[in-house]
């Protein structure tokens, strides 16, 4: 079986002949056992790597988030020692309206509306 | 879940529909997949390599890597050529890490060949001479039907020298199989 099934260039038709004609059968048992042993082999290497992935991730988070937390704590002191006003416009019909077009922008910017 | 499916309904089933079913992570799907398309990309890394060994190791790694990233594949219809230019990336990663191939133009001349290499010269041997960029142009166009413009943007080849790369080495590969006496071409 050849595989030439379309030619829009100039071509030697001889040489096409010549192709089509190295063109064998291959016997597939042997390799596709051999293929379906590298894509397990694949599937293992993918899992490990999940696992060490989470453990780490883990880790790091249990490292860092104290300092993030006691960061957050700390920007939110300020803004309500700074801007006490800011809570009143949040609450508000305008300030609630505005939310929701900030809320819309970042779903849109990261796709979650996008159909498929 | 489709692993239970019989032989014949994956047979009867078109490749559009089981490449989608893949790309949804069906396993069994991909399998069918690589049934059907084994032959032509081991074929194909054939006449790269000319080492059926190294092309079937070729070949493996293109069909693990198929799978691992068919998920990224945006349109099922283009299945053939993506897993074909996996091929080809395999292949010319494997050559650029080899010793670099004779030029176009100084490849071994007729007169140097022994008898006994003359008289087995097949076309892959014939191939094989050809300097590997020149190869490749070659093979693509005669044993995959691909035409220029679909080489070059495989290739990230310039067009004009998609052409002429297809031009000087079938002109090179017919003096080689003229001169070592193939018979099938004349």
């Amino acid at each position: 079986m050849t595989t030439v099934t379309r030619m829009s260039d100039e071509m030697d038709e001889e040489l096409l002949a010549r192709f089509a004609r190295a063109h064998e059968r291959l016997p597939d048992a042997e390799f596709m056992q051999s293929l379906l042993a590298g894509m397990q082999r694949a599937r293992r290497l993918r899992s490990w790597r999940r696992i060490v992935m989470v453990v780490v991730v883990g880790i790091l988070a249990a490292w860092i988030m104290p300092s993030v937390l006691e960061s957050t704590a700390a920007v939110v002191r300020s803004v309500a020692e700074h801007a006490p006003s800011y809570d009143a416009l949040i609450i508000s019909p305008g300030g609630w309206a505005v939310s929701m077009l900030i809320g819309f922008g970042v779903l849109l910017r990261a796709g979650a509306l996008r159909r498929g | 879940m489709t692993a239970a499916l019989p032989a014949d309904a994956w047979a009867a089933a078109n490749e559009i529909s089981i490449v989608l079913l893949a790309i949804n992570g069906d396993d069994a799907a991909y399998g069918e997949l690589v049934r059907r398309r084994q032959n032509a990309i081991r074929n194909l890394l054939r006449r790269l390599t000319r080492d059926a060994s190294l092309a079937d190791d070729l070949a493996q790694q293109t069909f693990v890597q198929g799978w691992q990233s068919i998920r990224g594949l945006k349109s099922p219809g283009a299945f053939a050529g993506w897993l074909r230019k996996l091929a080809v990336n395999f292949w010319l990663q494997h050559a650029r890490s080899s010793p670099q191939e004779l030029p176009l133009g100084e490849d071994l001349r007729v007169e140097h060949a022994t008898a006994a290499v003359s008289r087995q010269l097949d076309l892959d041997a014939a191939l094989a001479q050809l300097p590997r960029d020149v190869r490749l142009c070659i093979v693509l166009a005669y044993s995959e039907g691909m035409s220029h413009g679909e080489i070059s943007r495989l290739t990230a080849m310039p067009l004009g020298t998609v052409k002429s790369h297809i031009t000087r080495g079938s002109a090179r590969l017919r003096e080689l199989l003229h001169d070592y006496g193939d018979a099938h071409v004349r």
